[in-house]
């Protein structure tokens, strides 16, 4: 996957602001791919965070529990982030269990804004499966579950 | 302003979809981030100062978004975060998925700008 300087451009950016010595710490979780999870999980976290501060700082009282929910969502992603990044097994459950969570969220909140509207008078990360979101809400913790199973720490326990 | 958004929706949507489309194609040839991807998203975040100095002086000169200004502004702060985000993430990670991450900035900018665009105008 890295190929060597010959190929590639001009890297002037990189020799200026570039890190000097060494890679920073990270495991097959966090490295490749899931660089990429990582930066959509940051991008959710910092969206999602943001929309419900706004929202439960303008109008909680008009609807507490969908901002509350988008809150907790916030929370969510911020936890998967932060343990998707950190290298080592105890991070690499946490990060599962975040994303289950996620996932479960993703569900339970969808189809109870579907079945109990009135419930959700405003929109939540979750509602409606996150269609605000174009669905990457419902499709992101699945990505994110499969990608951990794959990248899964060797050694102590035998693969299954 | 072309089909309801103003030029600078439209220089967004320009800058941010050269970015992409630069970003992607090094990242499917599999090289790693050089200054041609790491210096589109940093066109990016260039373009999203001059923005957000030309929000300040219409605030200033005119009267503001019909949309919340705290909004717009919410917005406008984490867009500013992505480019500079996406860069420093591609200084760390040298594989050729750091340009994935980089493509993906010019997208999440041009959809901010037409979120600012809509609260600007017609919130």
């Amino acid at each position: 996957m890295t190929h060597e300087s010959p190929e590639n451009g001009p890297t002037r950016l990189q020799q200026r602001f570039g890190p000097r010595t060494g890679t920073v710490r990270s495991d097959r979780k966090s490295a490749g791919f899931g660089r990429l999870v990582v930066v959509v999980y940051a991008v959710f976290s910092l969206s999602a965070g943001v929309r419900s501060l706004y929202q439960i700082l303008t109008g909680f009282g008009t609807a507490p529990l969908p901002y509350l929910l988008s809150a907790f969502a916030a929370a969510v992603y911020v936890v998967a982030t932060v343990a998707l990044a950190r290298p080592g097994p105890r991070w690499h459950r946490l990060a599962t269990a975040a994303v289950g969570v996620e996932l479960l969220g993703v569900l339970g909140v969808g189809l109870l804004s579907v079945l109990v509207p009135e419930l959700f008078p405003e929109a939540s990360v979750w509602s409606h499966f996150g269609q605000d979101y174009g669905y990457v809400p419902l499709v992101l913790p699945v990505v994110g579950l499969a990608w951990l199973r794959r990248s899964r720490p060797r050694g102590g326990r035998a693969p299954a | 302003m072309l089909w309801g958004y103003d030029g600078w929706f439209w220089a967004a949507v320009l800058l941010g979809a050269l970015s992409f489309l630069v970003c992607a194609v090094q990242a499917v040839r599999g090289r790693r981030p050089d200054d041609w991807t790491q210096g589109s998203v940093l066109l990016l975040e260039a373009f999203l100062l001059v923005y957000a100095v030309g929000t300040v002086v219409m605030h200033v000169l005119g009267p503001g978004p019909t949309g919340s200004a705290l909004e717009y502004w919410g917005y406008l702060l984490t867009a500013l975060l992505i480019p500079a985000g996406t860069f420093v993430w591609s200084l760390v990670e040298r594989s050729s998925w750091s340009n994935w991450v980089l493509a993906a900035a010019g997208p999440v900018v041009a959809i901010m700008v037409y979120r600012m665009n809509f609260i600007w105008y017609y919130q």
